[in-house]
């Protein structure tokens, strides 16, 4: 069930609220804030130029300007990362998420129908895709309130993707976020069939094991995405290739060399634990069920470093 | 049972937005797929939310397209018809093009000339025919029956005759076969008789239903005042020497190219003959000697000729003599026998020879040059006029006397 965009209460961010939990505005030259500010048409939905400095700031320090959060970004670094914010959407967003019934009925229009075709697409039902999408509407509109205020996702945009892709992200999460919770008992990560206990850990087997993990772990962290995400995620390359930004046949022929450079790299280390060429060979033609090695674990506890920041919703 | 490593933190939606985007800068790209590499949640939101996206770019597409087409496929539906119309246009082309050929030796005029003409011609002999076969031909066929003549030649014509013959080479081939068929019909009369009548008519001619008034064309001394009624048949060409003068009128409405053109010869021009010319591209292409200006063998124009066919004289700038007794097949120089300048040739009788072309002929001029008609000799006696105003003449073009 839809919610039309009637009368939506004013949101509680406000400029005022913006403006005092943010560095001065005048952080950004006033040349480039009008700028940005006429490019946005954020009049439009009555976000004042202050408002939108302070928004822009707001956007600017959480991301630091797009440099790594130890850097101190220069001027140009700042002007490169505001300029290239989606600005007209992120005005929109925000005036959404500011309560502009003028902002919702735009909304509504460009967005309410994607709402729901992607939240069928991404469920794959039709009843379970409206219903996600009628939830994310209601909660996009300010229904859910927290510390008696309402609060709307769309405050959280900052424009650095297309809204649209914004709303798909978010209710991929909201969909693998309810699968989660409501499968508890069987998480994702647990579908895989557990690896059965070794019968006998010969010399053998043991070295593969080790040379296994060993080049795993030594692995850069796209080439570990792409046999994740084909071997274990059962991705297609169409779908990694459109992930990574190349062509199909690039993964294609990315993955060829990366099983072609494990297979070597795993015989010259079960040579160096003392395999002789053959026995090496013989070594990697052992039933993978016959070794006490999870490949998803292997590939997805390699040192990443976590976000500093949690998820915004 | 294994465990997966589970992250505190995630990427936010912002970043994993633009990270699907590829909007982030290098150091966060490298940053988030460092992460997704490890973290199963947020690969299974990038992936569902990139098929979300595609499907969503996917209906768009369809949205654009209105219904029944098949969007950018439309456009190359019919690119098949590409080759096959290719083809014919090919075909035609070369269709065309031997029907061209093949058609140029197919009969394509027929004149015919009565004794109860309404249409008075100037004849002259006609212009250096390379195929003399032909000519000789209608040389017989006008032997045979002299009372029909073909067409109104007039020696003024000579100056139009280059750029005309061009003109109907270059316009179709029913309209050079028109050329040619008038040129061998006054190579005919010339060989047999010394004065007949030729008209070399394009196809614009005859289509025009407007008379054919081959008098148009005559010389300014024969004719002095040479009107225009002969405008309206811009394909004639009336060669210059033995002028005859003749009056002709074409059947009414000549509307095809090909087919019969009937016309009437004056009373002095009786004896000619009906001519049923065959014209052949390669004597069309022989008339270029005529279209090109009449270029000698040392690669000069000619300034002044006189034609008795089979003969041809012809004289360059320098006053050069080069005589043709074959039609214009071969040429011979022809050393000088006279003091000064040659800057003229004619055939006896003949006014001159290189008088401006005139488009037009009145009634009177008409007069004038039928009475030249039959002034005509019947022996042709070439003469030659010198810078210094002096005549010398010959009867076979190399002897030359002093008169």
């Amino acid at each position: 069930m839809g919610i039309a965009p009637l009368q939506p209460a004013k949101a509680s961010i406000g400029a005022a609220a913006i403006a005092s939990t943010l560095p001065a505005p005048t952080a950004i030259p006033p040349v480039l804030l009008e700028e940005l500010w006429q490019a946005s048409e954020a009049a439009c939905w009555s976000i004042t130029c202050e408002e939108f400095a302070a928004i822009l700031m707001r956007i600017g320090n959480r991301h630091n300007y797009g440099v790594p959060q130890e850097t101190q970004p220069t001027a140009d670094q700042r002007t490169h990362f505001l300029r290239n914010l989606r600005l007209a959407e992120l005005a929109l967003a925000q005036g959404c998420a500011h309560g502009d019934e003028a902002a919702w009925q735009r909304f509504f229009m460009l967005y309410r129908e994607h709402l729901t075709r992607a939240a069928i697409t991404i469920t794959r039902s039709e009843t379970a895709g409206r219903d996600l999408a009628d939830s994310l509407y209601s909660e996009l509109y300010g229904l859910t309130t927290r510390d008696g205020q309402r609060r709307s996702p769309l405050a959280s945009y900052s424009g650095r993707g297309s809204l649209l892709g914004w709303l798909n992200t978010t209710l991929a999460q909201r969909h693998v976020d309810d699968h989660r919770r409501t499968c508890r008992e069987t998480p994702l990560e647990e579908l895989d069939v557990a690896a059965p206990a070794a019968a006998e850990s010969s010399h053998e087997t043991t070295a593969l094991r080790l040379a296994v993990a060993d080049s795993l772990s030594k692995l850069h962290s796209d080439e570990r995405l792409l046999l994740v995400s084909y071997y274990l995620d059962r991705r297609t390359l169409l779908e990694i290739g459109r992930l990574l930004g190349v062509h199909e046949a690039t993964v294609s022929r990315k993955l060829k060399r990366l099983t072609g450079y494990l297979r070597k790299d795993i015989l010259r280390r079960l040579q160096a634990a003392g395999l002789s060429r053959r026995a090496a060979e013989e070594a990697l033609g052992i039933d993978p069920r016959d070794l006490d090695l999870n490949l998803r674990t292997l590939l997805q506890s390699s040192d990443v470093k976590p976000f500093s920041e949690k998820a915004s919703l | 049972m294994n465990r997966t490593p589970q992250y505190e933190s995630h990427p936010d939606t912002d970043q994993l937005t633009a990270f699907v985007e590829h909007t982030l800068t290098d150091i966060e790209q490298r940053q988030t797929l460092a992460h997704i590499a490890g973290c199963a949640r947020c690969r299974e939101i990038i992936y569902l939310s990139q098929e979300a996206a595609a499907e969503d770019a996917g209906s768009a597409a369809q949205n654009l397209k209105p219904s029944g087409q098949l969007g950018w496929l439309k456009g190359w539906r019919f690119v098949w018809i590409a080759g096959p119309a290719l083809a014919l246009a090919l075909f035609l082309t070369v269709s065309l093009l031997r029907w061209h050929d093949h058609g140029a030796a197919e009969p394509v005029t027929t004149a015919r000339l009565s004794p109860e003409t309404q249409i008075k011609a100037v004849v002259a002999s006609p212009p250096p025919v390379p195929a003399s076969a032909v000519d000789n031909q209608i040389a017989k066929q006008s032997t045979q029956s002299p009372a029909k003549l073909p067409a109104i030649p007039t020696k003024d014509m000579r100056a139009q005759a280059a750029p005309t013959t061009e003109m109907i080479e270059k316009r179709t081939p029913v309209s050079a076969m028109g050329g040619m068929h008038g040129m061998d019909m006054a190579g005919g009369m010339g060989y047999g008789q010394g004065a007949g009548v030729s008209a070399y008519a394009s196809r614009g001619t005859f289509q025009n239903a407007a008379p054919v008034n081959a008098g148009t064309a005559s010389s300014a001394a024969a004719l002095p005042s040479a009107p225009a009624p002969v405008s309206q048949i811009t394909g004639v060409i009336i060669p210059p020497q033995q002028a005859a003068v003749g009056e002709a009128k074409s059947s009414p409405v000549i509307s095809q190219q090909n087919e019969t053109v009937e016309v009437a010869a004056a009373s002095a021009i009786t004896d000619a003959q009906i001519v049923n010319a065959r014209v052949t591209a390669k004597q069309l292409r022989a008339t270029r000697w005529m279209a090109g200006g009449f270029k000698l063998p040392n690669g000069q124009l000619a300034v002044s000729t006189a034609t008795a066919l089979p003969r041809i004289l012809a004289i360059d700038a320098a006053g050069n003599l080069f005589l043709s007794a074959d039609a214009g097949a071969h040429w011979q120089s022809v050393p000088s026998q006279w003091t000064g300048h040659a800057i003229k040739l004619r055939l006896q009788g003949e006014p001159t020879h290189n008088a401006p072309v005139t488009d037009a002929a009145t009634p009177d001029s008409v007069q004038k040059a039928s009475a030249a008609l039959t002034a005509a000799p019947s022996t042709p006696v070439f003469e030659l006029v010198t810078n210094e105003g002096k005549l010398w003449s010959s009867t076979d073009g190399m002897t030359w006397a002093f008169r």
